[in-house]
């Protein structure tokens, strides 16, 4: 599914200087009460641990690679997430956790970045992992592999070495307060420089046959089929993995992943594996845990992006009728089967970032010809585009419902459809007119949603960027000032604006709020973990056997 | 003719029709609008400008049109099909692959459509002299299945005996996530295979109910047939041994004939039961326009029906050597 | 002797009127034609309105007699359309299959020889591949669109038609009168369409029939598969549309599906009909 696609956003928010001065002021006060949390429910697992069994996860759509060091297509991660890990990862504040970096040490100028790696940690194949692995990944593969990492790189990094067997440093050459966020498991995994050094990196055969360090080893992919994960009898962690195979399987139809899940033939539903329409009644089966945990502090929202370039999408009245013509109410009720409310503003209606007073788009089909009229645009001149990366599911008969309601106000939509993949590079590429999309916001938004906004991020590497090519002069200003502001009634104040603008602008029209429910059989344990709880390695997921 | 002879222009008829096939393949792919090496690189490998170039340099596109047929047909003869991008694989290890799904589909859907359609062509045209009804309602039941579209009756199964009854899986080979041994395995695989088999088999069950019923019925008007009821031979054996093995024969050469549409029929079907065969593969590729997979499957659904064809043709031979040199029908 | 318009003649009216299974396929294509036609001014809605409760079930409200679908469109107006697009697409296919069969299988019969030989295994050629997988290729190639829908159709269809007129062109070669036509200088072309064509019509329209019939359903698949017209509302999209939802809305499937049912038993029983009416052999009712 789309849904974790944004986290490639979030190194987004390593392309700035940016202030976490608010963020850490939030950070350092739950800190403790996380620690003390997650202390009590590791040890409450760990007590009532019970190894064995095979966990059965649906793969939808089959992933293009099972590598996500090459490929940051969600149904990669999700695979290789349990096979390849990273220096740390993020726990459900925020807060970074060590994986293959023990610890770590920031140097007072915040120039210097001191990596201790993890010891006795080796690769599927036997050898050990060593900082050599970690210098190799960061300094010649992602560079090569991923242009916005190299560009960021080069500008704030000066040197990576290593500085013993176990040992990484990196050396800025200013600081960046997210480098952290951008060496996060789920993004940034190590690669084993004995198999990648010297080989054309994105075509490397192990791109489909992985040789990591995590709890699970690859061992068959059989297309059209099943992928196989099995245990890793020397992974690093004593005591875990707990499971003994984890098993992912292709299942093209949303009817046969409901009715696999109903069965327990499948043991966990991510949110859009199943179709929408059949959630309530999965729920409500006997022995099914619903859970919107994991994504806690990401508010999801669902919204219609604008490639304002060309006519008439580039009249801000036409974008307006747009949304005037569109029931947002009957698409959360009779698309998403309730999975959400319609969206407010730009920014989440629960967080205080959202003006509770910014004016709102009904339903109005009468206001929407007339705005048309106003912008003299002849709506029905040029044929747009409308994207959509999932067939047969709730966002084709989104794309559907659009067309329908806007063919009445004399626009020409042509929906076109194609595999996720695609449409990520389409998107990317800024190719298209219309197309939805949805992303996270967690917590401020200057983290996430100002980069759909920002003229400086006006880039072709990814969907969740500004790809519509909006540019705002006073948007970008308040931008600026909210980052530097100190939380208070200016930010509030700036923030108030801000909304307004992007309202009445409309570069991107939000939708609605995403839920994202995940369901899953209640023998399944220790699930939802973490910040990327799906993408996670899954080391320490049990199976609760029931009493024989 | 000789067997030799024969075999020789079987064979030859069968590679003839293979060249067809490629060289419609080679057209299709020049006839679409658009550059074919953009189109053959498909939406997933469009923006990667290094492997445009090479597929450019490798399906000879400078060259002269008979120059890149030449290239194209040596390709397929090596069984170089071409590379689907998006799936990151050779398109023929796509197809080898998910190949034996589709054979042991279009097998068992064959037989079940033979048996049922056979025996039921027996019963009508057995009711037809006795003057019952049964042959009436049959004959109505494989018209009406004739008209049925066959993904929507084979949604109408799932609907009934899946969703609402529960007695058979709705998708997929075998059961997800469970480890099968031995006879439970066998019992997984058939419950799987049932209903596809069955959805498949109803497409062409018209057919050879009508053919069996006017071969056993023009049969047993045979001389021969009145000769051995006169001598006073038991109706079964009648039956066994002179009609049926008449009727045989046309539903035999029918089904050589029918191996297209089987074919046709078992893309449909694995749409519907996302049964993991070449046709679930064309489905896919076909949402991404991924153009080698396409016409790699087009190529060898079409090898299949060939070579498949020409073994019921000498099937037919062996049954009844009075068939000319290629099975001629009416 | 037959000479032209044979046809219209009164045994064959009277045996074609004598059958009630082909009297009621008539009856039911001209009600749907008439139907499918005037059905902007009768009043039904467009079948992409999305003008009611999605999901509703069909005999529960009297404006949506037939329930409606998960975007809350109405069912019966999407019968309708649908049926416009199936017999639009079963004509204009039918029609396109004739007008390729016919050029072919006119040649062969009339050139004989290695022409003859080459299109007749040309014809064969497009019999044994899988026509269905080759329909679709076309369409996906072309972009899908009636019009590519139609060639798609019809390219795989030809080659019955072909054979039938290569055999009319072929016996009717020989008969007298046309040799007669000849002597007396007229055209080929007039040959062609005052003696040849008249006579072929009565085979050619049963085999035509029991294409029309298979244009249906071919449009059906290609319309599930998502290779139909993007304009139209088909009963295959329908069909398509509802797969997800097979359980919580049974008439988005059953319905349209009766309807293909329906259309192209009718077709057939018509053309079987006219094969009576006109006392051809007998093929058993069902051309492969």
């Amino acid at each position: 599914m789309l849904q974790l696609f944004s986290l490639s956003s979030r190194t987004n928010a390593s392309e700035s200087n940016v202030s976490w001065r608010p963020l850490r002021a939030l950070a350092s006060i739950v800190l403790a009460i996380a620690c003390l949390h997650l202390g009590a429910a590791w040890a409450d697992a760990d007590a009532n641990a019970k190894d064995g069994g095979v966990l059965n996860l649906v793969s939808q759509p089959e992933p293009p690679s099972l590598s996500h060091a090459v490929v940051t297509h969600v149904s990669t991660q999700y695979v290789s997430g349990k096979i390849l890990q990273g220096l740390l990862t993020f726990n459900t504040q925020l807060e970074p956790q060590p994986v293959l970096a023990r610890h770590w040490s920031i140097s007072p100028d915040h120039l210097t970045y001191t990596f201790d790696l993890q010891e006795g940690v080796r690769w599927h194949d036997g050898q050990p992992f060593t900082a050599d692995d970690v210098v190799f990944s960061f300094k010649d593969f992602y560079p090569q592999t991923d242009k916005r990492q190299g560009d960021i790189f080069a500008e704030y990094v000066a040197s990576i070495d290593k500085t013993g067997p176990l040992q990484v440093v990196f050396h800025l050459k200013k600081p960046f307060a997210p480098l952290l966020s951008s060496l996060g498991s789920g993004l940034r995994p190590i690669v084993p420089k004995h198999l990648y050094e010297g080989t054309d990196y994105r075509n490397n055969p192990y791109n489909l046959n992985p040789v990591g360090t995590g709890p699970f080893v690859f061992k068959e992919w059989k297309r059209g089929a099943y992928i196989r994960l099995v245990k890793n009898p020397d992974y690093w962690i004593q005591g875990l993995p707990h499971l003994d195979e984890i098993v992912f399987h292709v299942l093209p139809d949303a009817t046969s992943r409901a009715a696999a899940f109903e069965r327990d033939d499948v043991q966990v539903l991510r949110s859009g594996d199943a179709d929408y329409a059949d959630l309530s009644r999965l729920s409500a089966l006997p022995g099914v845990v619903s859970s919107d945990k994991g994504y806690e502090l990401y508010a999801g929202l669902a919204f219609l992006q604008f490639n304002v370039r060309k006519p008439p999408l580039d009249n801000v009245k036409v974008r307006q009728a747009i949304v005037y013509a569109l029931n947002r109410q009957f698409v959360v009720d009779n698309i998403f089967f309730g999975a959400g409310k319609v969206a407010q503003g730009a920014f989440a209606s629960n967080t205080p970032y959202h003006d509770p007073k910014l004016p709102q788009y009904g339903y109005d089909l009468a206001k929407a010809r007339a705005l048309i009229k106003e912008s003299g645009v002849d709506v029905s001149k040029t044929h747009i585009r409308l994207l959509n990366g999932e067939k047969g599911g709730a966002w084709e008969r989104l794309a559907e419902y659009t067309n329908a309601s806007l063919q009445p106000l004399g626009f020409k939509v042509d929906v076109v459809t194609s595999d996720a993949a695609t449409w990520f590079q389409r998107v990317s590429n800024w190719d298209f007119d219309l197309t939805y999309n949805f992303t996270f916001q967690i917590g401020d938004p200057y983290l996430v949603n100002s980069y759909l906004y920002r003229s400086d991020n006006i880039v072709k590497t990814s969907p969740f960027g500004n790809v519509g090519g909006y540019v705002s002069a006073r948007t970008d200003a308040l931008w600026q000032q909210v980052a530097n502001q100190p939380e208070g009634p200016e930010r509030t104040q700036s923030y108030s604006e801000l909304e307004n603008q992007l309202n009445e602008d409309l570069p991107i029209a939000p939708i609605f709020e995403m839920r994202f429910p995940t369901l899953y059989h209640s023998e399944v344990k220790n699930l939802l973990q973490t910040a990327t709880s799906l993408n996670e390695s899954y080391d320490s997921v049990y199976l609760e056997r029931k009493a024989p | 003719m000789t067997w030799i002879a024969y075999l020789g222009r079987r064979l030859g008829r069968a590679l003839a029709v293979i060249l067809g096939v490629l060289i419609i393949s080679f057209c299709l792919v020049r006839l679409a609008p658009g550059d074919p090496a953009s189109l053959m690189a498909g939406e997933a490998g469009v923006d990667d400008a290094q492997y445009i170039q090479n597929l450019r340099h490798s399906m000879g596109l400078d060259q002269p049109l008979a120059q890149q047929l030449w290239t194209y047909l040596r390709h397929a003869a090596q069984l170089d099909l071409g590379y689907s991008y998006r799936n990151q694989a050779t398109v023929w290890s796509l197809i080898a692959e998910r190949l034996p799904a589709t054979l042991l589909l279009m097998g068992s859907g064959f037989l079940l459509s033979a048996l049922i359609g056979v025996a039921m062509g027996v019963l009508a045209a057995l009711s037809h002299r006795r003057r019952g009804i049964a042959d009436r309602f049959i004959s109505h039941a494989a018209l009406v299945l004739y008209a049925t579209p066959s993904f929507w009756l084979a949604l109408l199964l799932v609907l009934v005996f899946s969703v609402l009854l529960d007695w058979l899986p709705a998708f997929g080979m075998a059961s997800v996530g469970v480890e099968l041994h031995g006879w439970r395995w066998v019992l997984d695989y058939a419950s799987h295979l049932l209903l596809p088999a069955l959805s498949l088999s109803f497409m062409f069950l018209a057919l050879y109910v009508q053919l069996t019923r006017s071969a056993v019925l023009e049969s047993l008007n045979q001389e021969y047939v009145r000769t051995a009821r006169a001598k006073g031979l038991k109706p079964g054996r009648i039956l066994y041994d002179h009609v049926l093995r008449n009727a045989l024969l046309p539903v035999v050469t029918y089904a050589g004939l029918q191996l297209g549409q089987l074919a046709s029929g078992s893309l449909l079907i694995e749409v519907v039961y996302a049964w993991p065969g070449i046709g679930r593969l064309l489905y896919d590729a076909l949402t991404q326009r991924d153009y080698p997979l396409l016409l790699g499957v087009f190529l060898v659904i079409s090898v299949l029906v060939v070579v498949f064809n020409m073994l019921t043709d000498l099937l037919c031979r062996v049954i009844d050597p009075r068939i000319g040199a290629g099975g001629q029908r009416s | 002797m037959k000479g032209d318009a044979y046809w219209l003649d009164g045994p064959v009216l009277r045996r074609f009127l004598k059958q009630r299974s082909a009297l009621a396929g008539l009856s039911f294509l001209v009600l749907l034609t008439v139907l499918a036609a005037a059905a902007p001014w009768l009043g039904v809605a467009s079948p992409w309105e999305m003008n009611a409760r999605p999901l509703m079930q069909p005999l529960v409200e009297s404006a949506h007699w037939l329930g409606t679908d998960m975007l809350g469109r109405d069912v019966a107006s999407g019968l309708i359309y649908g049926a416009r697009i199936s017999l639009a697409v079963g004509v204009l296919s039918t029609l396109a299959t004739l007008l390729v069969g016919f050029g072919i299988g006119g040649l062969a019969g009339y050139s004989g020889g290695w022409v003859d030989d080459a299109l007749m295994r040309i014809a064969e050629f497009f019999q044994i591949i899988p026509q269905l997988v080759l329909a679709v290729l076309l369409v996906a190639v072309l972009e899908p669109s009636l019009a590519s829908v139609v060639i798609g159709i019809a390219m795989v269809a030809w080659p019955p038609v072909a054979r039938l007129v290569r055999a009319e062109f072929m016996t009717l070669r020989q008969r007298e009168y046309v040799q007669a036509a000849v002597v007396l200088g007229q055209k080929p072309s007039a040959i062609i369409f005052r003696q040849i064509l008249p006579n072929a019509l009565a085979p050619l329209l049963v085999t035509m029939s029991f294409i029309m019939g298979t244009a249906i359903l071919t449009e059906a698949a290609l319309a599930f598969l998502g290779l139909g017209d993007p304009e139209a509302m088909s009963w295959g999209y329908m069909i398509d549309a509802s797969r997800n939802l097979l359980r919580q809305a049974w008439w988005m499937s059953v319905l349209p599906g009766l309807a293909i049912m329906l259309c192209v038993l009718a077709v057939n029983r018509l053309g079987e009909g006219l094969r009576v009416a006109f006392e051809l052999p007998d093929r058993g009712g069902i051309d492969p």
